[in-house]
């Protein structure tokens, strides 16, 4: 690739060296044939001066009736002579009418018959003379001949007494004047030629250079296309790949999602069914059934019944969590008056604020209906005053205030507890996740009750949030979205 | 210990492979005034159902062998069973059970743990109905 811009030049410039080559030399022919032309033209000038000017004043018929005796051939020599000698004329004939040379500047051929036929010597006769070029032997020379005919007329009323032949040599006479023209034209054209070139060379070398470029961009956008196309070819082998082993491993999460649930409704079953027995029959032995409790025994098996609730809650706490995992947190989609709802919760916990001297207060301005679960939400509710009732000590206080504007509505529950120090408290609603506080404390807890809050708060589209400053309490705040269009009342399953 | 009834009320069929829940079941029931039939799997739920022809069934889901559904589903197959009140008891309460607990034809559901008072409501419920 990289020989080929210098042989593109080199073939412009060839091309274009032909073309002026053969322009020059078409040039050089005309001017040729013009300057040959007028060679001859001088030459036949310059015969036609010689028999009107110089001969015909000498000549007279008797020239023409015989040939020339020694004498008058002497003095015709003389005449001639000079001509002859002087002006590159090879030859000079007189010729009778009837083509008999009666005189020639060679002596060989006074007497013989002119070498033009009666015809022509008669059209010379006519003034009609014949010019043309031709070649003869002069001595042991061969020789390139303008030849012209003239006729002679002694006076200038007389007709043409015979015909003056004159041979001039061509080369001397015609193609040397000629070539005084044609060198110095070809000269001309020489230069004018290298000059072309010179010029030419360098717009070639640009015109070239643009072209070159050109090509060179092309040839890089080639390069690049096809890089590109190998890449995309690349990609999509990478892409086709990646997708492969995306679905071969969706299959095995699927796979695993599937063992999972089967595991969590086999262990959810597996730990309900003892529960079950372990409480229904506490149950009948609390209701005194199975005979009278003493004080002692009905405080024992009161904590066994607890315990066993716990664990109750725990398991399904585990499998809710693991349901909201999976998107397959079954909702109901109801219309619920929050502010209801709230009031419920604050009262059925006021027993467990008592008990703690913690004075739970509840501020509810009146708020839209939302739509949603309401057992999920009271859930949410229950959850969030239990939390802040646990973590607040002997003597606190517990808020609750509801509040709407317009977008969503909102709940805040506010505590006087131990707050959550700042690192905590973006895993706080993390699952099994327990604050550094809870855990020193050892305050009971699964890890679990914020983690539902949030599933089930973000299943509803709204969003829960905290803020603390440790040691001051907490302030959790849920939001819930207002629906602008009232949603048909009926229970509609979403399940993910 | 149970003080008899003077008078029997009616006859429930109830059937689960756990023998403490069976008999848990079975003292409810008694105590809320029924007279039980106890069946350890669902073939012999299937037998006694024909052979006692209870008043409703009290089936688990999860039994070894024909399960809740199963003789749910062949209790409403036979002309002789098909309009008996079944409620299934079941741990797993998701909505996808529940659906397939209607499906093969109970009349209701009941969740482990169920609560003594919620399991007599929906007994007495179901056979105020059919009555």
């Amino acid at each position: 690739m990289a020989g080929k811009p210098p042989r593109l030049t080199l073939r412009i410039a060839s091309y274009t060296a032909v073309v002026l080559l053969v322009a020059a030399g078409a040039i050089l022919w005309f001017v040729n044939q013009q300057a040959t032309t007028q060679a001859e033209n001088q030459a036949a000038a310059r015969a036609q001066f010689l028999t009107t000017v110089l001969l015909e004043a000498e000549l007279t018929a008797r020239d023409f009736a015989r040939p020339a005796q020694a004498r008058r051939r002497r003095q015709l020599d003389r005449l001639f002579r000079r001509a002859v000698q002087e002006e590159g004329i090879a030859r000079v004939n007189l010729v009778t009418p009837d083509g008999v040379i009666t005189y020639s500047t060679d002596p060989a051929a006074i007497g013989g018959l002119s070498h033009h036929s009666r015809s022509e010597v008669a059209a010379a006769l006519r003034g009609d003379g014949a010019r043309h070029v031709s070649w003869m032997n002069i001595g042991s020379r061969r020789l390139k001949v303008l030849q012209t005919s003239l006729p002679v007329r002694p006076g200038r009323t007389s007709g043409p007494i015979g015909v003056f032949e004159l041979y001039q040599d061509y080369d001397a006479r015609v193609a040397s004047h000629a070539k005084k023209t044609l060198y110095p034209v070809a000269g001309f054209l020489l230069v004018a030629v290298l000059a072309l070139c010179a010029a030419l060379v360098p717009i070639l070398r640009r015109m070239t250079a643009a072209v070159e470029e050109r090509n060179r961009r092309l040839v890089e956008q080639a390069v690049k296309l096809e890089g590109s196309l190998a890449g995309a070819h690349e990609a999509r082998s990478e892409a086709e790949a990646a997708r492969r082993a995306m679905a071969q491993q969706n299959k095995r999460l699927r796979e695993l999602d599937r063992l999972k649930d089967e595991f969590l409704s086999l262990v959810s079953h597996e730990l309900r069914t003892p529960l079950t027995s372990i409480r229904g029959y506490l149950e009948l032995v609390l209701e005194e059934e199975g005979g009278e409790l003493s004080p002692d025994q009905r405080r024992f098996l009161e904590a066994v019944e607890r315990n066993s609730g716990r664990l109750l809650r725990l398991v399904g706490d585990l499998l809710f969590v693991a349901q909201a995992d999976a998107g397959r947190l079954a909702l109901e989609q109801r219309k619920v008056d929050i502010a209801g709802l709230v009031a419920e919760c604050v009262e059925a916990a006021q027993p467990a604020a008592k008990a703690k001297a913690i004075v739970l207060s509840l501020s509810a301005s009146p708020v839209p209906v939302v739509v949603g679960d309401r057992g999920r939400l009271a859930q949410v509710l229950d959850n969030l005053v239990s939390n802040a009732l646990k973590f607040t000590p002997e003597g606190g206080s517990v808020s609750v205030k509801t509040s709407s504007n317009g977008e969503h509505i909102a709940v805040e529950v506010m505590d006087t507890g131990m707050g959550i120090a700042r690192e905590d408290q973006p895993r706080l609603f993390e699952r099994f996740f327990r604050s550094t506080a809870a855990a020193r404390q050892a305050i009971p807890g699964t890890g679990l009750g914020l983690a539902i809050v949030k599933a089930i708060v973000e299943a509803h589209s709204g969003r829960i949030s905290v803020t603390s400053t440790e040691g001051e309490g907490a302030t959790f705040r849920l939001e819930l979205p207002l629906v602008k269009h009232e949603k048909p009342v009926e229970i509609m399953e979403v399940a993910a | 210990v149970i003080d008899p009834q003077p008078v029997p009320g009616p006859l429930l069929l109830i059937a689960d492979d756990d023998e403490d829940i069976l008999e848990l079941l079975g003292l409810r029931l008694e105590l809320a005034g029924y007279e039980v039939v106890r069946a350890r799997h669902g073939d012999e739920a299937l037998r006694l159902a024909l052979e006692r022809s209870p008043s409703l069934a009290l089936l688990d889901v999860m039994m070894p062998g024909l399960d809740g559904y199963e003789v749910a589903r062949r209790l409403r197959g036979d002309d002789r069973t098909s309009a008996m009140p079944i409620i299934l008891l079941t741990a797993r309460a998701q909505a996808s059970d529940i659906a397939r607990g209607l499906a093969a034809g109970a009349d209701d559901h009941i969740t482990k743990p169920f609560d003594a008072r919620d399991l007599t409501e929906r007994v007495d419920r179901l056979l105020r109905t059919r009555l």
